[in-house]
């Protein structure tokens, strides 16, 4: 009976550490990163962007499984008119003079079917936290030219995603002309580039 | 009789801004082209993804006067592809129709109405001069 319970104990073990060993952790890098935000109204459209973003994803490329979080460095977005970039990071705004990342934490990682996900998790941005749910695409790139033209060693694990998001959520409130030209519900698009090495 | 000449004038100036802001989109439209904007992938890396580049936004009307913005190429929807490399490097920040014909219509409005006001003053001092006139004559 002991010895029964001993080789169930052991292979339950070498299952996980399996398990565990297959994860493997991937780092934001490079320069080719781009998270942009898009405001439509009957106004006006208009696109803020940034190359500056960074984090880890954690993908099994075998069990379709993984995590991560994604930090965006909220200063460095740019729409192309300085002084709307200065009223978007203010204090009347989205306040990113004093929160300057805008962050998504995975909760937790669904796959839907190839290269689709569902991905829930905490999104933190202007001071407040909202728990969303967003579909992603993930695609693991083994090392090629083409992956290492990205600035990337090793093996590299593209992410995308485009959600929309309320800025209501996240306390910002539109006021005056601003009610006109800016959306409380644009969208958010990420592309992202994560190598192993 | 100098103040309906002057609202005759500004009349008249009201209804050529009415009429130039019609005019000026009429000549610009033709040049609003369905884009999309995209940072460009290396073509190894677009080979590898099944795509040119990373969508910037969303495909919209806009006026880019530079035909070295644009790529080779067009989305499923017909969109042109314009390199927002491009158009970084060299501070071009284009003009969307949409904002256009939003400032077309507010010009267009409030000339319209300027046009309409000064017309009715014109109509009205030039009415009152013209009694007044009569009233001397018959003095």
């Amino acid at each position: 009976m002991s010895r029964k319970v001993v080789s169930l104990i052991a292979a339950v073990a070498l299952t996980v550490s399996v398990a565990l060993a297959s994860v493997q952790s991937f780092k934001i890098a490079g320069d080719r990163n781009l998270a942009t935000v898009e405001s439509v109204t009957s106004v006006e459209n208009f696109t803020g962007r940034t190359n500056k973003v960074s984090g880890e994803i954690r993908f099994d490329p075998q069990a379709r499984t993984g995590g991560g979080v994604i930090i965006v460095d909220a200063m460095s977005i740019s729409t192309g008119i300085g002084g709307r970039d200065a009223n978007m990071r203010s204090a009347n705004y989205m306040n990113f003079v004093q929160h300057p990342e805008i962050r998504f934490e995975t909760t937790s990682v669904k796959h839907k079917s190839g290269d689709e996900y569902e991905v829930t998790g905490r999104m933190s941005m202007s001071g407040k936290t909202v728990t969303l749910t967003v579909p992603a695409t993930v695609r693991f790139l083994e090392a090629s030219n083409a992956t290492r033209e990205l600035g990337l060693n090793g093996d590299v694990v593209n992410l995308r995603t485009r959600f929309e998001i309320k800025l209501s959520d996240f306390g910002v409130e539109l006021k005056g002309q601003s009610q006109r030209s800016v959306s409380n519900t644009p969208t958010v698009a990420l592309n992202v580039f994560a190598s192993n090495k | 009789m100098r103040l309906a000449k002057l609202a005759r004038a500004l009349m008249v100036l009201a209804v050529i801004v009415f009429a130039g802001a019609w005019l000026a989109t009429l000549v610009l439209e033709p040049r609003a082209v369905l884009a999309q904007r995209i940072e460009p992938h290396s073509p190894d890396l677009a080979a590898v993804l099944g795509e040119v580049g990373t969508p910037v936004g969303s495909p919209q009307r806009l006026l880019i006067f530079d035909d070295r913005a644009y790529l080779k190429g067009a989305t499923p929807d017909g969109a042109r592809l314009v390199s927002e490399r491009y158009l970084m490097e060299n501070n071009i920040y284009p003009l969307q129709w949409k904002t256009v014909v939003f400032m077309r219509n507010a010009v267009a409005f409030g000339s319209g109405l300027a046009a309409l006001l000064m017309g009715l003053a014109w109509w009205w001092l030039s009415r009152k001069s013209r009694g007044f006139r009569a009233g001397m004559g018959s003095a």
